[in-house]
């Protein structure tokens, strides 16, 4: 996994701000530590069924690799 | 000081169409089912929603802890109110929820959810027909993956063929809205969506060889099958939705193989009072 940038660091006990001050994106600190904690794997479950949202650069971020954009017909 | 009584429900939910193409921005469709959580003024949970399977129990504990309040302060359930407070719960808990949960288990039918752009999400409560159909869902069990692999896997896979999985998109959209069609009672054939959506799935490699030889049985014997969530490539692939016209036929052929299952109905009734 590439390294994702925490700008803001601890927002809550659980909660890691990967995004920025301005715009946070605030997720589970276990998804950002890949240890395939219940966690990790309830979260991105809710990821994959659209349960929650990532801005996509943010979620370019967490699943590696450059932002393909996001296309819709 | 009186000491009220209440205990409040609220349904479990199944994704029906649209897993992983929905983080993409294509819609897909989301339905209470009967497995309902329960929560009463003594704080006991009594669910039968599985935990951790994608079908809405942390929604649903959000949705009726918001009534179960309402209902303690002597108030009326207010679904709206209720909406809101479960996301705001859900916010603390997950970060950044799309709402589609908690939309869901508070209203219950079958909603229509998409991503339009990244803050803004639309939801319909979809005018389904009376009589949906009933769904049985049998688990495989735990992937080998992670979940966060299956998503990985597809935002990789997406990046190297944009072209052919923007067409895999298209065709799961098409799917979704067949599914729109069938559910409003404007015609359709569900064994043919679920094959339809299921194969979509597997072209994006998030099912198994074990799991498509088990759908592949189940279509033999003229029912369809197709994973809910996010899958599993390696050995099982997590919660499967299973349908036969003839429920009993498919019922014979789970017994006769020794696969355990649990019957859901779509379209389940949202929050409600359990007194």
């Amino acid at each position: 996994m590439e390294v994702v940038v925490i700008t803001q660091g601890v927002r809550q006990s659980n909660l890691v701000n990967v995004g920025t001050a301005e715009a946070p994106v605030l997720v589970p600190r276990a998804v950002v530590e890949a240890d395939g904690s219940a966690t990790e794997r309830e979260w991105y479950g809710m990821v994959a069924s659209g349960s929650v949202v990532v801005p996509s650069a943010i979620l370019s971020k967490l699943i590696g690799g450059n932002k393909s954009g996001q296309k819709k017909s | 000081m009186v000491k009220r009584k209440a205990k409040i429900s609220a349904p479990g939910k199944l994704i029906i169409s649209g897993e992983h193409s929905v983080v993409y921005g294509y819609p897909a469709i989301v339905s209470a089912i009967n497995r309902r959580l329960v929560i009463n003024a003594e704080y006991k949970v009594d669910s039968d929603i599985p935990i951790g399977c994608g079908m809405g129990s942390s929604a649903a504990y959000a949705v009726a802890l918001a009534g179960l309040k309402m209902r303690l302060n002597g108030k009326l359930l207010d679904q709206e109110k209720i909406c809101s407070q479960a996301y705001t719960m859900e916010k603390q808990r997950h970060g950044n929820p799309s709402g589609v949960d908690n939309t869901v288990c508070t209203y219950g039918g079958v909603v229509w959810y998409r991503k339009e752009v990244e803050n803004f999400k639309t939801f319909s409560k979809i005018n389904a027909r009376k009589k949906l159909p009933t769904l049985l869902i049998h688990n495989t069990g735990q992937p080998a993956e992670t979940t966060k692999d299956m998503v990985q896997m597809v935002g990789k896979l997406y990046k190297k063929s944009p072209k052919r999985i923007d067409r895999v998109w298209r065709e799961m959209e098409e799917v979704t809205r067949g599914f729109l069609k069938f559910l409003m009672g404007e015609g359709g054939d569900l064994l043919e969506l679920i094959s339809e959506n299921e194969r979509r799935l597997e072209e994006l490699a998030v099912v198994s060889q074990t799991t498509k030889t088990l759908v592949n049985k189940i279509e033999q014997i003229g029912g369809a099958a197709k994973i809910s969530g996010a899958g599993g490539k390696h050995s099982n692939s997590g919660i499967i939705l299973l349908y036969h016209a003839d429920m009993e036929k498919l019922k014979h052929f789970l017994g006769k193989n020794k696969l355990e299952t649990f019957q859901v109905k779509m379209g389940e009734e949202g929050v409600r009072d359990e007194k």
